[in-house]
């Protein structure tokens, strides 16, 4: 009876908890356009977001697109197919793995600190302070994280796949004894709205999800450290998950347009 | 006028308020008292319209909060200068960017105006050498200056709310915040103050609420708190003196 109490209870949470996250994404999306505008706070965030991850994204873009190189072009050289490695990798890049692994990097970087962020101005009451002032918490805090989020992954996911393609070539080329012009013409061949779309819608989808995800669990933050702890956890754990499923639902549809399903 | 008029508020099946009912004038000088987890800074939460009860009407200025849209609610809580506790400074400003945050938003924005504001202000609670300090810099005593000077800065405030303004202070610093608060009301504006701290609230407040278990179980004086017959209100003076 207790066991059923608690399910209950932990039923109802998750609920109130699913209505309160939909309630913060219906209030930002409707506030992106109304006033007060805080542009200093989204030129803010825009730069702690985007210029201060691009070193990490460029060390994990090259290296995954290193690894991924050598990975294929060992098994394609065995096929006879090595003059293929620049279509699958830019194909593997540009439409699936850059959009992932780079939201996923963006999620432990900026959702993390922005969960942490909100979460430690909740609990110290400076969100409440915020109220007190007359200053709208969500128009303040989250709609500039939103913006944010939307403008500087999609850049950082360029970014990032130039990165890859570029280290991918590095390991055809210097390593594999590939003709530069065969490796980027291979991919230049899938330059095509079919993979191009993808990689450009995705990231701009993850990056409205991290950003709401982050903030709803940063504010909704509650007991001191240990809960400011579980908030950045779970802010990142959230993304995460949700950055997978909406990897295939995005990738569903596209294709489903397209024609192709 | 602040009224209370049955008021209950319940938090995660926990009744925190069990219909309270009271009134305060703009002017009072009031100690809320009570144990930890008693209350005590939900009511200043009510009070602004930052938490709203499940039941009971609150009304301010004869405005009632139920209903009240967001936007009426701010302009309700101008009528207050709120500290909270351990001062709740925007982290990612200085000690003259608190203090000018408020006037921002009033809109004034002449920065040789805000900077003389602000000057005026932080020179009122005796820290205008700390203008450009940020927050992690200052000690708790100027931590609650500050957002004293913040709450000052409110100029259409008739009263303010102080939640738990002396906690984890040392004696000197406590007594420089006890003086602020006292020195502050002179002028007509009066207070709501939060405390656990009996003598605190003694040498600054005139009338006193004692809450337990969500209800008021004395309202009264200071000489009515000293000698009051009931036994949970005697402990915790017993004790706390």
């Amino acid at each position: 009876m207790v066991q059923g109490n608690t399910a209950i209870r932990r039923l109802k949470l998750l609920v109130a908890q699913v209505q309160d996250f939909y309630r913060l994404t219906l209030m930002s999306l409707a506030g992106i356009f109304g006033r007060p505008a805080y542009f200093h706070e989204i030129a803010r965030h825009m730069d702690g977001a985007g210029t201060g991850s691009i070193g990490i994204v460029v060390i994990v873009s090259v290296f995954i697109g290193m690894a991924l190189s050598l990975q294929i072009i060992t098994e394609l050289s065995v096929m006879g197919l090595k003059m293929y490695t620049g279509q699958i990798i830019g194909t593997a890049i540009i439409s699936e793995i850059g959009p992932v692994i780079i939201a996923i990097v963006y999620a432990g970087r900026v959702g993390s600190g922005t969960a942490s962020e909100l979460g430690s101005m909740k609990l110290n009451r400076q969100v409440d302070a915020l109220r007190v002032y007359g200053v709208d918490p969500v128009k303040k805090l989250v709609i500039p994280r939103v913006i944010g989020g939307v403008v500087v992954l999609p850049a950082l996911t360029f970014i990032g796949d130039v990165a890859s393609l570029s280290g991918g070539a590095y390991i055809a080329v210097f390593i594999h004894d590939q003709s530069p012009s065969v490796y980027w013409n291979q991919v230049r061949a899938i330059l095509h709205p079919r993979w191009i779309l993808p990689g450009g819608i995705k990231p701009l989808v993850f990056g409205l999800f991290i950003a709401l995800i982050s903030c709803y669990t940063g504010i909704a933050a509650t007991g001191g450290s240990q809960g400011l702890q579980r908030a950045t956890t779970r802010a990142f754990v959230n993304s995460v998950i949700m950055i997978i499923i909406l990897d295939f639902v995005v990738t569903r549809m596209i294709l489903f347009f397209m024609g192709n399903m | 006028m602040i009224h209370f008029d049955n008021v209950v508020f319940a938090r995660e099946q926990r009744t925190i308020l069990d219909r309270i009912s009271f009134a305060v004038a703009f002017n009072e000088r009031v100690a809320i008292l009570g144990g930890s987890g008693e209350g005590k800074t939900t009511i200043l939460k009510l009070i602004i319209g930052l938490e709203l009860p499940d039941s009971g009407e609150i009304t301010v200025a004869g405005e009632s909060l139920a209903g009240s849209s967001e936007r009426r609610l701010q302009v309700l809580r101008r009528k207050f200068g709120v500290v909270f506790q351990e001062g709740a400074l925007f982290d990612s400003l200085s000690v003259g960017e608190n203090v000018a945050f408020p006037l921002r938003e009033a809109g004034v924005h002449d920065p040789v105006r805000l900077e003389e504001k602000v000057r005026g202000l932080l020179r009122k609670v005796g820290i205008e050498h700390a203008i450009g300090y940020m927050p992690e810099e200052l000690s708790g005593g100027m931590r609650r200056r500050t957002a004293i000077a913040r709450a000052l800065a409110t100029e259409q405030s008739k009263i303010f709310l102080y939640d738990e303004p002396t906690a984890d202070l040392d004696p000197v610093n406590a007594a420089i915040i006890r003086d602020l608060i006292n020195n502050l009301s002179g002028d007509g504006r009066g207070f709501i103050e939060v405390t656990h701290s009996v003598p605190d609230a003694l040498r600054t407040a005139r009338r006193f609420l004692f809450i337990q278990n969500g209800s008021i179980l004395l309202d009264g004086d200071a000489r009515q708190l000293k000698s009051t017959g009931n036994k949970s209100v005697k402990d915790f003076v017993r004790k706390a003196l």
